[in-house]
This record gives C-alpha cells, sequence and structure tokens, in this order.
C-alpha cells in the first residue's frame, strides 16, 4: 500500500489509467489526448506523473485512497485545447487532484467531460450537478413518478433556486422543496387549461409551442419556480398567463435567426424541439426573469446531464476496483467472442455517452420489452450493429474492433453474458448463419409489437430534425427501421398474403403460429425469422405507390439513414 | 476499426433524438379538478394536436400528425367523482385503475409511465373517436384518407364504432328534433353523403300507410365490415325515428342477420353515444332480422354507438 515506487506500483497506476482513457469520450478528449503520442506513450506518462503526484501528496500526509485512484490520473491530464494531454509540472496535478477530490460523488469520466466542455464554469456546474442528482436520488427513493425529461429539465432550475435563496438549510428541505414545485408546477398547468382556450396564440406556428399543454405546463414549472424563490403563493392563473406569453417570447427568439447576431444557443444540427428544451432549461433557471448567469448555467447542466455524462449515478466511483483481474482479456478470441465483441462494438459505435447505461441495461436484459425510453435511439444502433456484423460475414479474418466507452470489466461482463445466451443453443460452424444466430440470440427483445414501436420512431422523427417532414414517407422510413435482428425486408412487389389475421388479436403476435419464412409479414414478433416487410407491406396506409416505395428506400441519403442499412445494398455504416 | 471523423454538427444531431417527447413516449398525467368534477389525461407530446368534443361531457384530443395515434389528451366529467364505465372501458383497466386511486386518494394529479403495447391499446380503443376528431381538424393535408367505413376501435375485446346521425334541420327541417310534432308528415329519408345505399321509405318492413305512428326520419348506415363478420350479420344497418313518450324520440336499428348457425357469432349491442352509455343488444325479430330500440332524450348532435359483445 505505501510502495511508492517500483514495478507493482507502476503497473497498477497504468492499468488505472488504460481503464480510464477506455471511458473518456473521444469527441470531447480525443483529440487533446490522443492528438502525438501513442497510447502506449500516453498511458506510460501519465501513469509517471500520477505515480510523482502520489508520492507527493503521500508525503505531504495525504495518502490517495485506492477509491481516488482514477481521480489522481485524471488530475495528470489537461483539458486546454492548445496544450491538451499530459500535465508537465506535478504540482499541477496535485493541485487538479485536490480541485476534482472536492466532487466524490461525479465519476472521473463525467469530471473529463465537464473539464473539457466548459472549464471555466467547472467548479459551478460540478456542484450544481450534484446537487441535481442528490434532489434526484431523494425523490426516486420516495417513489417519484414524474417523466424522467420533466426531472431533468426542472431540477436544475429548483437546485438554483435553492442555491440562491438560501431556502433548504437542512438535507431534507431540498427534495420537499422540489417536490413542491413538482406538483404545484403540475396543478398550476391544469387549473389553467381548465379555465378556458390556451393561452398563447402567438407564434403558434412554431415548433414544440405548436402543443399549447407543452408550454402550459413547463410554464406552470416557472411560476411554481417563482414561488419558490419568492417564498409566496401566487393566485396562480394570471402569472401563469403572463409567463406563458414571456416563454413564448423567449422561445421564439432562441428559435428564429436574428441577422448578424451570433446565436450560441443552437447547434447547426440541432432538432427545433431540442433548441426548445434547451430553451426551457434556461428559462426555469433563470428565475426573477433576469438571472442571466444562473439561467445558462442551469441550462449547460441540463444539457451535459441529458445528453452527455455518462450516468447520473457513477455505478463505482472507484475506477481501481473496475480493473478486470488480467490486464487484458485472453488474446485467443474463439469465433463466438468475436462475433459478440463485433456486435457490441456495433450497438456502441456511435451511440451518445448518455445511451450507454441503456444499451448496457438492454444487453444484461434488464430493459422491460416495450419499453419507449430511447427506442429510437437503440433502433439505429442496432442497425449499425447488424450491419457491421454482415461486414465481418463478408470479410472474415478480422480482429475484434475497439469498443469506445466501456470499461474492461463492464465489457467482459456483457459479452459472458451474451455468449452464455448463444452457446445454449450452440453455433453451426457456418459463419454467415451463426452471424445471425448470435444477433437472434444475444439481443434480448426491443418490443412485443412491432406497430407501436413504429410508430414511436415516426412521431420522433416527425418531431425531431425534419419536424413538417410528410408523415407517409416517415412512415416508410419507420417501418424500414423497426426489424429484428433476424428480419428482412424484401425488394420485390409480390403481393402475398401475410400471417392469417386471427392468429394476431388485438395486432398481439406472440404465441402465435409461425409464418413461412420466405413470407413477407409485418406482424413477425422479434425473434422470428423471416421476410419482413415488401413495397407492399411498407407502404400500408400511406399514399406511397410501389414505385415511390422503391426510389425513396433505394435513393433515400438524409438524416436516420442508418435506419435503412440491410436495405439499401450500397449503403455502410460508414457512410452514416 | 476505421477511425471516423465526427464534426460538431454530427454530434449535436447524433445527441438530440433523447430528448424528444411524444405521445408514444407514454408519459401520462392524470389531474383531477379540484371539485371532482372533471378529470383530464394528457399524454405528453411536443406534437401539434386537435381537440374536439366527442360526446356530451368528454373531449378528446389527438396529435393531427397521427393517423393512428392514441388520445393525447381526455377531459370527462365524473359524476359521483367516478369516471363514466364507457370512458373506463376505452382507457383499459391499468389507466381507469389509477384514475380510481388517485380519487379514492382525494388527490390532485399523478403520473403514470405507459409501455407501447398500452399506448397502442389505447390508440385502437380511440380510433372512432380519433377520426372523428381529425376529420374536423384543419389539416387536410394530414386527415385520414376518406373511406367509406367509419372507424373501427378496440372495446373490451370486441370492436367497436360511433356512426353520426346528420345534422337535424337536415333530417326533419328544424334546428331540434324537439320543435315537431306528433304526426308531422314524415321527411324524406337520408342518405348519408359518402354512403351510396339504396334508400326506402320507412325504413321498417311494414307496408306504408299501415304505420300509426310513421317514422319522421329513416335512412341507413354501413357498419364496418370487420365488425358486421363477427356479429354474423349485413352491413347496411336501418334506422329510423318516432316521436316516443314524455317528448323523447324513440330510434329504432335493425340489421339482416346471416343465415345459418349464430352460435359462433358475437352479440351486436347498441347504445346511444351518451355519457356512461347503455347497451341494447340487437334481437332477432322476426325472420333474418336483428332489430333494437333507444331512446333519444337530447336534442343536440346525436351519435350512435355499435360494439360486439360475447355471443349470447
Amino acid at each position: 500500500m505505501t510502495a511508492a515506487t517500483g514495478t507493482v506500483d507502476g503497473a497498477e497506476l497504468r492499468s488505472v489509467a488504460e481503464s480510464l482513457l477506455d471511458r473518456l469520450e473521444p469527441d470531447d478528449v480525443g483529440d487533446v489526448v490522443g492528438r502525438q503520442i501513442s497510447r502506449d506513450a500516453l498511458v506510460d506518462a501519465l501513469a509517471h506523473r500520477a505515480a510523482l503526484a502520489r508520492a507527493g501528496l503521500h508525503r505531504g500526509g495525504e495518502p490517495v485512497p485506492a477509491a481516488r485512484r482514477g481521480l489522481l490520473v485524471l488530475a495528470c491530464l489537461t483539458f486546454n485545447r492548445k496544450s491538451g494531454g499530459v500535465q508537465q509540472r506535478t504540482d499541477r496535478a496535485v493541485e487538479a487532484y485536490r480541485r476534482y477530490s472536492r466532487y466524490p460523488h461525479t465519476s472521473p469520466e463525467d469530471l473529463a467531460m465537464v473539464m473539457a466542455r466548459h472549464p471555466d464554469e467547472f467548479d459551478e456546474l460540478v456542484p450544481l450537478l450534484e446537487r441535481v442528482d442528490q434532489l434526484r436520488d431523494a425523490l426516486d427513493a420516495a417513489g417519484a413518478t414524474d417523466p424522467p425529461f420533466v426531472l431533468d429539465v426542472v431540477l436544475p432550475a429548483v437546485a438554483m433556486a435553492l442555491e440562491r435563496t438560501g431556502a433548504a438549510t437542512g438535507a431534507d428541505d431540498g427534495p420537499a422543496a422540489a417536490r413542491r414545485v413538482l406538483d404545484r408546477g403540475a396543478e398550476l398547468a391544469d387549473r389553467h387549461r381548465g379555465c378556458g382556450p390556451p393561452a398563447p396564440a402567438t407564434h403558434l406556428g412554431l415548433p414544440v409551442l405548436g402543443n399549447v399543454d407543452f408550454l402550459l405546463r413547463m410554464a406552470g414549472y416557472r411560476v411554481a419556480l417563482d414561488e419558490l424563490a419568492g417564498g409566496t403563493t401566487t393566485a396562480g392563473s394570471p402569472e401563469l398567463e403572463a409567463t406563458a406569453r414571456a416563454l413564448a417570447d423567449s422561445m421564439y427568439r432562441a428559435m428564429t435567426t436574428v441577422v448578424g447576431r451570433f446565436r450560441l444557443r443552437r447547434g447547426t444540427g440541432d432538432p427545433d424541439v431540442l433548441a426548445a428544451f434547451d430553451q426551457y432549461a434556461e428559462d426555469l433557471g433563470a428565475v426573477g426573469g433576469t438571472r442571466k448567469h444562473e439561467g445558462r448555467l442551469v441550462r449547460l447542466a441540463y444539457v451535459l446531464r441529458t445528453r452527455h455524462l455518462r450516468s447520473r449515478r457513477p455505478a463505482d466511483t472507484g475506477t481501481g476496483s473496475r480493473l478486470p483481474s488480467s490486464p487484458d482479456p485472453t488474446p485467443e478470441l474463439d469465433e463466438l467472442d468475436l462475433l459478440v465483441r463485433s456486435l457490441v462494438a456495433g450497438l456502441f459505435e456511435r451511440a451518445a455517452p448518455a445511451l450507454h447505461d441503456t444499451i448496457l441495461e438492454w444487453l444484461r436484459a434488464e430493459r422491460e420489452p416495450d419499453r419507449p425510453h430511447r427506442l429510437p435511439e437503440l433502433v439505429s444502433a442496432l442497425r449499425v450493429a447488424i450491419a457491421r456484423l454482415a461486414e465481418l460475414e463478408r470479410r472474415p479474418g478480422h480482429s475484434p474492433p475497439l469498443i469506445v466507452g466501456l470499461s474492461g470489466r463492464e465489457l467482459t461482463g456483457i459479452v459472458e453474458r451474451m455468449s452464455a445466451a448463444v452457446r445454449r443453443s450452440g453455433l453451426s460452424g457456418s459463419r454467415q448463419a451463426d452471424t445471425l444466430r448470435v444477433a437472434d440470440l444475444a439481443l434480448p427483445p426491443l418490443w412485443t409489437r412491432r406497430r407501436p414501436a413504429v410508430r414511436l420512431l415516426a412521431g420522433h422523427r416527425r418531431s425531431g430534425r425534419h419536424r413538417g417532414d410528410d408523415p407517409d414517407r416517415v412512415l416508410v422510413l419507420a417501418r424500414a427501421a423497426v426489424r429484428a435482428p433476424v428480419q428482412f425486408f424484401k425488394p420485390d412487389n409480390a403481393a402475398d398474403p401475410c400471417c392469417d389475421a386471427d392468429d394476431r388479436p388485438g395486432g398481439d403476435v406472440r404465441g402465435r403460429p409461425a409464418v413461412d419464412e420466405a413470407r413477407a409479414c409485418p406482424h413477425r414478433p422479434w425473434g422470428e425469422l423471416g421476410l419482413l416487410d415488401n413495397y407492399r407491406t411498407i407502404r400500408a396506409d400511406t399514399d406511397y405507390s410501389a414505385e415511390a416505395v422503391r426510389k425513396l428506400l433505394g435513393r433515400y441519403r438524409g438524416p436516420d439513414r442508418e435506419w435503412l442499412l440491410g436495405i439499401q445494398p450500397e449503403l455502410t455504416p460508414d457512410d452514416c | 476499426m476505421s477511425t471516423q471523423h465526427r464534426t460538431a454538427e454530427d454530434s449535436d444531431a447524433r445527441d438530440g433524438v433523447g430528448v424528444i417527447v411524444t405521445a408514444w413516449d407514454g408519459h401520462l398525467r392524470v389531474d383531477r379538478a379540484a371539485d371532482g368534477a372533471t378529470v383530464t389525461l394528457t399524454l405528453l407530446t411536443v406534437e401539434p394536436t386537435a381537440e374536439a368534443s366527442v360526446r356530451a361531457d368528454l373531449v378528446a384530443g389527438f396529435v393531427t400528425d397521427d393517423a393512428d395515434g392514441p388520445p393525447t389528451r381526455v377531459t370527462v366529467a365524473t359524476p359521483q367523482g367516478r369516471l363514466p364505465e364507457d370512458v373506463a372501458a376505452l382507457l383499459g383497466s391499468r389507466v381507469a385503475g389509477a384514475v380510481a386511486t388517485l380519487v379514492d386518494a382525494g388527490g390532485a394529479g399523478l403520473w403514470l409511465q405507459l409501455d407501447l403495447v398500452e399506448v397502442d391499446d389505447l390508440a385502437a380503443a380511440w380510433a372512432p373517436y380519433r377520426a372523428r376528431v381529425l376529420r374536423a381538424a384543419p389539416s387536410p393535408a394530414t386527415a385520414p384518407a376518406t373511406t367509406s367505413d367509419a372507424a373501427v376501435g378496440s372495446w373490451a375485446g370486441g370492436l367497436w364504432t360511433s356512426l353520426e346521425l346528420p345534422s337535424w334541420p337536415d333530417l326533419v327541417g328544424a334546428p331540434s328534433p324537439f320543435d315537431f310534432r306528433a304526426g308531422h308528415s314524415p321527411v324524406e329519408p337520408h342518405r348519408p353523403v359518402g354512403h351510396p345505399v339504396p334508400v326506402f321509405r320507412g325504413g321498417t318492413a311494414d307496408p306504408p300507410g299501415s304505420d300509426p305512428n310513421p317514422p319522421v326520419a329513416a335512412g341507413r348506415w354501413l357498419l364496418p365490415a370487420p365488425m358486421a363478420d363477427e356479429a354474423g350479420c349485413g352491413r347496411t344497418i336501418s334506422w329510423s325515428l318516432r316521436p316516443g313518450a314524455d317528448g323523447t324520440l324513440q330510434m329504432e336499428v335493425e340489421v339482416d342477420a346471416e343465415e345459418g348457425d349464430r352460435a359462433g357469432a358475437a352479440t351486436l349491442l347498441t347504445g346511444v353515444d351518451d355519457p356512461g352509455g347503455t347497451w341494447e343488444p340487437l334481437r332477432a325479430e322476426g325472420p333474418g332480422r336483428l332489430r333494437a330500440r333507444l331512446t333519444i332524450r337530447d336534442g343536440g348532435s346525436v351519435a350512435v354507438r355499435f360494439r360486439t359483445g360475447p355471443g349470447s
């Protein structure tokens, strides 16, 4: 434990560094840490600096506990875009370590993310995020059933209001105040709506504002926050009316390009609804109406928590304890291992960090089938992964690809679980057949009924980047996307009847007799091998002709084009 | 593995999907008015919706761009604090149970997370009302395709639909049916637009002139084919209206029964589309005819529901 030098210690810090680098997001820190030196050299340099810092801390009477070795290694990284890399001075590393140690509830990779993105606000954002997480945990423990997105957007503002007004001095007051805001906001919104027609008639063509109920709900939370900050109770309705109008105005400004003014709030690829939520978060945070700085912090916290940070609750802040027992899994990967790892790599290939835990939950078979939560993103990940497996099938002999964002231990556990699921049935020895079998057996079902999954994707697509897209076109694309691992699109126009309608009462196809796999049947349950759709079935209830569907599916290169992987023969994940 | 360069734009776009909220995400809010007179259910969505009164004391809203979507907002009067039976049936046991729990606890509101199948069941159940609301919505581009068939919903394992009478001025030449007096000469039976069914006078098999209380209006509806199949009857429903006791109107509906064994057929039930709603089975009356009588008490717009239930 106290051995400050020597090969054992060096190897241990090296492996902590390896594990940390595995979990850092390349989008944010890749160009900082991996630019000029090889990974090995980087790991060496980090372990070296960390050993020096640790020795220094130890001498000063601050021994580094095992659980903070990840923080120590993180402290040896710098996140300056110009000179990012490894700390050149041990005293700076020690200073950073002390700074990071103030936030024991945030994982090193999340600290890295905030540091890389918002270094100037780091010491305001991280405590705010920790307070938000505490509120969230307390509400969860009390059995709160509020939708996660409501908590995501309201709690940062509650945490900020409590911080600013000092309303919560005791540990128990925060959650109670949050509960009051959530209940009062919902009550105000409902009561106002019950009084007559929805208030803000202006800007109604705007995204999100298209749904007045949603705007009123947000205005309700805002009035409730004002009441919390002011320690008052308002009459409700007039305040809500005025707030709703103000929200509508700020939304309008946020979404309208003003010539000659630099707009910070929207990335060019952001869907309107995303910008709207960011604006809601900012407006809720700026209680009092003029608190620009608070509003901005709340928005940043909201954006980080919902889109970038890896998980809300760091499963294990001691990075060291995550280490696999051997430094590296066995290099001799058998065929099954290779297929499973390729599948996992495909699923993670372009998943946002905030999706990682959702994917892990799914792969561990802990996700209820038919859960809508993040299903559109999981379907996109599935399409990419299946396409990667198909490449493997065409070009055998690949080594397993790098999996980003998973620690060695997480990866090993997942691969073992998935391999076991496949092994129960065994492999055939034919790469082509086994590729399908692995995808089918290793992936738990995401839906038991396909129709609502299609509708969910279509709804998200309609309100996402391509708002105003033709609903029929969106429906065809969503049907193309929602295919289970062993279900395929049949690109001809055969007018086969599919399964017998009597076999699927109420649209539920669980336990029905299997349909001939050569028949296009849109009602196949997850796991049933066969052709899912053809040009005829995929255009059902739309104005599309079979020819129009053929053109759309053959040429489409717009957003979500990964949905068509496996349908467009020449489309590869690299094009998406 | 190929190293991929991600632009900031890709990254933003890739991240954007996680926060979108549509009705299919299943975030259901139940609110109870302070006086307990109404309950409102809101399935949260950021998409534009249209809302209309679908019958007395029941307002429903739907996403205008989703021809198969669930109700995004339902406001219903709750006499004695309870959901009317028909609305409870359409909401399904889990949602209706949650409303009852809320009422019993005296709470103001609660959240419920529905899964995809539960949302799909709501969408299937509310189809007839959705068709009615979206048809009236000012969004012709996304209006449901015009078919001569009424929309079919699911109802407790069976199917149902709601068919509207033409407006009273069209039917009886008066703003309210309760303006005319008994003995008023019968008007020409009405032929609903889009239902090219041959018209016949009287609406019953009785020879003309022998009816002591001739119908003031009569016409036909087309029962959706799946319902006719289940109930083992023809698709053409004849209806006729006669003045009844105490200023009410008596409606008689009848339909041809299919020949042969009716053992496996579902019962066809009907009722005025009113709050709560009672159901009257169509019973065999005379050879090959199924018939039921309803009482209409209200002078507003009238719709009649049909549903299939377990066979007798």
